[in-house]
């Protein structure tokens, strides 16, 4: 029953996904000039005649609506364009990229997550403290704190001047690494590659920090003022007239009940996540999506942006459905 | 003033279980300190029924929260003792207080669907108050003894079964189906009782109801009273009922005492409160309550409202309200006076015949106060 | 004077008197909390400097004398106090371009967030109080615009659209609106409902009217402390987006894009890249601080995340 429900939700997003690709679609009609000068890149030194064809080959003689049709229909078949700056189809391009920048997004989210969840929680049980008054303005400069400049901060301290950890790419050059999913961290596991696991963990630390603590920081505020809000309720009173101990009635029972609205935001942060994750990559020269779309930027390789940002789109109302789908499970109130 | 080892002596021969003494628990606020408990001494015996009388504010459900050091800070418990089994209660270091909760002494709360917590099943609730106290079935398990997660999976299948049986206890209709079902789906009398089976889990020897049946329509209101009436006769499980309502009071509690802004203006047997009040607060109370009957009489209202308990006038606290009282009134304290064997009052006026603890009577001056 | 002249002139003074005192415990109450004050202090000097960038710097922001290049701040060995930043790449003092760099993350601040505001707000009113097909077309339109994670949004459109000061406003307030509208919307879903517009209608008022002069004061308060804390994220957006080089192009000081061409002078010349991220900091910092302050001062109540 409840699968087919979920099967329903995701039915639902459909027509979102639809309407993000129409929109993304009106995006490269934005720029001025010739969309087939647009499509090469403005690089392609081509005659006449292939410009013609071309043009027929990217049904750019037909009506507006006929073209819609066409991109829609070639996305859905998993068709995103092609790539002349780089000689490829733009899925395989995506494709490739892909690990490093989901090994990005989840080591990120795991440092933030543990970041805010302690701090959240102990801001809210020892309210006022020195703890608290710290977190929170901790989290106030986090969330001021504008991405690309933590990151070179980072860098500047911990790789130039402590020379701790590295500041660039994602495996240190030499180190021999047989990919699995393509995500080191992982693969290194899996394939009990100890020297490559701490080498690849290195590299990833700084990166994920610099993208969790914005995240780190919004989190932990909401999860302290669910909490605080919770610590005041009448369940908790019950709790502890049970007889339990502190720890049980903070841990079960008030946190599972604050994480509810925060679960939410959490869901929300990943847009941060995924749009931070282009200029965390740049800093970083992580070589993954964003990378290639700040690449793409610069060669001007549109039909690759299109696609890309297609692509983040996308994995953002998937995000989002998944979170709905995991809040029914932790709020019994609300059904699908 | 102690009045515990007299307390003792007058009531038959059940003996006192629960002793309060001069409880005081104070909130600081911006408008100063608020004495929301100020020096209450009760006593509660063995399978008894209590109650505690008075409006919104009276600090009827503070004095219940003391008992259990539930009092969140700012708030504190400021002075008294509350003996309980031989044992001061306020000097019990937390994890001693901890084993106290829920096992010897256990509460119900007013507003049931905000008590009970949305995001667990009822019955895991209830399986809670067991679990925390480590009670489940009392059969010896024949050997092997079961270990580690055997073990526990054997508890929590005794824990359950206990669960049930005092889900149909309480009179919760198949509790195999409600087991798993959360508090959001129960209707407003099932909550109640399912409250009422989390404090009952561990058998308690005390069971603090504050404002049980308030928030439910009065057909319910009488059947989770009956309930709470079975429990007392069955268990021996002594209640106290904090109630503002009066009539729900004289129905139920063998004996009720009367607290007016934190202070504890009169007690007795409810023969004696009910049917002679001596206090003109109790007597105010009394003909507030509208009746059906033959007569059509006129409710009064008392005139006046409650002090800013922040800044309660010296003397009786009842004192600007009353319609007898006199410049005594408001210097000093009022002591309690005795009137006969366990009905006490506070009040110059009231305990006019009355007996202090320490001998002295209060006999009145000649003149009295206008009407 | 007429009658009608006097009511108003009358009804003018106490609202003038209302004014006064609403100002006089917001005063009040700022004062009370110090490091709100310090706040608003910190972004109107921002405002100041930005105004008033001509007149309070020396040097030219735009063009430098490459025998300074990369001279370190006043502080360090071989810093000079008329360099008190430092200089960069090209030999332009940092300092003075960092002032002028605020212009531009204050005008690209508040012009996004004025046109979000506005845009939004009367969108929302609109939906929330006609209903039907507009609120329905409007909605769907927001809700596919939240769809999309707001910086690829803004790369999306300003890969396409070019860089440059315009398209960066347009890009970051056609992605803006949408939480004003909701914002509006909602308000005004809640406010409709209430006695005063009911009693207004009565009276004979049009519709236009009954928006404009009764319901948006209350609305608009809430919708004032939004947009104040949405600044602060305006103004990273454009600093991130100069940063990759879509923003505002070189040499207008953008501090994003100063981060961005200091940064491969990082093991050189740390200043150049970290001394204008330390304004975006601060500046976004003031903004927050005094934002959320606003929030606690006219309505703690007020929950926005």
């Amino acid at each position: 029953m409840r699968a087919v429900k979920i099967l329903e939700r995701v039915l639902c997003t459909l027509p979102i996904m639809v309407g993000v690709a129409v929109i993304v679609f009106f995006f490269i009609r934005l720029t001025p000039g010739d969309p087939v000068d647009i499509m090469m890149g403005r690089g392609g030194a081509v005659s006449a005649a292939e410009i013609e064809q071309l043009r027929h080959q990217f049904h750019l003689d037909q009506p507006l609506h006929v073209q819609l049709w066409y991109f829609l229909r070639d996305a859905a078949r998993g068709n995103l364009g092609y790539s002349y700056i780089r000689n490829k189809p733009v899925v395989d391009l995506l494709v490739e990229r892909l690990p490093a920048t989901i090994e990005l997004t989840l080591g990120s989210l795991l440092v933030s997550l543990l970041i805010a969840t302690p701090i959240g929680i102990l801001s809210a049980v020892r309210q006022n403290s020195l703890l608290d008054r710290f977190s929170m303005a901790g989290a106030f400069l986090g969330i001021s704190m504008p991405g690309f400049w933590l990151g070179i901060i980072l860098i500047l301290f911990f790789a130039v001047h402590l020379q701790w950890l590295p500041a660039q790419s994602r495996l240190s050059y030499g180190l021999q690494l047989q990919e699995l999913t393509g995500m080191h961290v992982l693969d290194s596991l899996l394939t009990g590659n100890l020297p490559a696991l701490a080498d690849s963990v290195k590299h990833l630390l700084l990166p994920s920090i610099t993208l969790g603590a914005g995240v780190a920081a919004i989190v932990a505020r909401v999860l302290r003022s669910s909490m605080l809000e919770v610590l005041r309720s009448d369940y908790i009173k019950l709790a502890r007239s049970k007889g339990a101990t502190e720890w049980r009635v903070v841990i079960k029972h008030a946190l599972r009940n604050a994480l509810i609205p925060t679960v939410t935001v959490v869901g929300l942060q990943f847009g941060v996540l995924l749009g931070g994750n282009m200029i965390v990559e740049a800093v970083f020269s992580w070589p993954g999506l964003g990378r290639l779309v700040v690449d793409a930027i610069f060669n001007r390789d549109f039909p690759l942006i299109q696609g890309a940002v297609m692509i983040y789109a996308i994995t953002f109302v998937l995000v989002n459905l998944v979170v709905d789908v995991l809040y029914t499970y932790l709020n019994p109130q609300i059904t699908l | 003033m102690h009045e515990t080892s007299e307390q003792s002596q007058h009531m038959s021969d059940r003996q006192a279980l629960l002793q309060v003494q001069n409880l005081e628990t104070v909130f600081p606020t911006r408008r100063g300190l608020v004495r929301a408990v100020a020096g209450v001494s009760l006593t509660l015996h063995a399978s008894e029924i209590l109650g505690i009388v008075g409006e919104s504010g009276c600090g009827k459900s503070v004095t219940l929260l003391s008992i259990l050091r539930l009092i969140s800070s700012p708030g504190r418990i400021r002075g008294g003792q509350i003996i309980f089994r031989g044992r001061d209660l306020l000097t019990l270091s937390a994890r001693e207080m901890r084993h106290v909760r829920g096992k010897d002494i256990a509460m119900v709360f007013q507003d049931p669907l905000s008590t009970l917590n949305p995001a667990f099943p009822v019955g895991e609730q209830i399986r809670e108050s067991l679990h925390i106290h480590g009670i489940s079935s009392a059969e010896p398990h024949a050997s092997p003894q079961p270990r580690g997660w055997t073990l526990r999976r054997a508890r929590a299948t005794s824990e359950e079964e206990r669960v049930l049986r005092l889900m149909s206890e309480v009179g919760i209709a198949s509790p195999m189906d409600r087991y798993r079902e959360y508090p959001h789906q129960f209707s407003g009398g099932m909550q109640q009782r399912a409250l009422i089976a989390i404090a009952l889990a561990c058998e308690p020897k005390v069971l603090l109801a504050d404002e049980p049946t308030t928030s439910l329509d009065v057909t319910i209101q009488a059947q989770i009273m009956d309930l709470l009436r079975r429990i007392n006769r069955e268990h021996g499980t002594a209640v106290v009922l904090v109630t503002h309502n009066l009539d729900l009071a004289a129905e139920f509690c063998q004996r009720i005492v009367v607290m007016y802004a934190g202070r504890l203006v009169e007690m007795g047997t409810v023969e004696q409160v009910i049917e002679s009040p001596r206090h003109p607060y109790t007597r105010g109370l009394l003909t507030c309550i509208p009746r059906i009957s033959a007569e059509r009489r006129r409710i009064q209202p008392i005139p006046g409202a409650v002090p800013d308990l922040a800044a309660v006038p010296p003397g009786c606290a009842f004192a600007p309200r009353c319609s007898n009282a006199r410049p005594a009134c408001q210097t000093g304290s009022i002591p309690l006076f005795e009137m006969e064997t366990g009905h006490r009052v506070r009040c110059l006026d009231g305990g006019r015949d009355g007996r202090q603890p320490d001998g002295t009577s209060n006999a009145a001056p000649p003149q009295q106060s206008s009407e | 004077m007429t009658a009608r002249a006097t009511y108003w002139g009358k009804a003018w003074r106490i609202r003038l008197r209302l004014w006064r005192r609403g100002f006089a415990e917001f005063g009040y109450a700022l004062w009370q909390r110090p490091v709100v004050l310090l706040g608003g202090i910190v972004v109107l000097a921002f405002l100041l400097a930005a105004l008033l960038a001509d007149q309070i710097t020396i040097h030219n922001p735009m063009r430098g004398s490459l025998l300074l290049r990369f001279e370190p701040p006043a502080w360090q060995a071989g810093g000079k106090w008329a360099y008190p930043l430092g200089t960069d790449d090209q030999g332009r003092d940092l300092l003075t371009r960092i002032i002028f760099g605020t212009r531009v993350s204050l005008a690209v601040g508040l012009l996004t967030v004025g046109i979000s505001v506005g845009v939004g707000t009367v969108l929302g009113a609109a939906a929330g109080y006609y209903r039907g097909w507009l609120d329905e077309l409007l909605s769907r339109f927001a809700d596919l615009l939240l769809a999309f994670p707001f910086l690829i949004f803004a790369i999306g459109v300003m890969a396409f659209l070019g860089p440059g000061f315009p398209n960066l406003v347009m890009a970051l307030a056609f992605k803006g609106w949408v939480e004003f509208f909701r914002l509006a919307r909602g308000e005004m879903l809640a406010e409709r409902a209430k006695e005063y517009v009911f009693a207004a209608r009565v009276a004979g008022q049009g519709d236009v009217a009954i928006i404009a002069s009764e319901i948006l004061p209350n609305i608009i308060q809430s919708i004032f402390v939004l947009g104040t804390l949405r600044l602060g994220y305006m103004i990273i957006m454009e600093a991130s987006l100069s940063f990759i080089g879509l923003g505002i192009q070189p040499p207008t000081p953008a501090w994003g894009s100063m981060v961005a061409s200091g940064r491969d002078y990082m093991l050189r010349a740390w200043w150049v890249a970290t001394f204008p991220g330390l304004a975006i900091l601060l500046l976004v910092m003031a903004i927050n601080v005094f934002g959320e302050g606003l929030r606690d001062i006219l309505d703690p109540r007020l929950k926005i995340e």
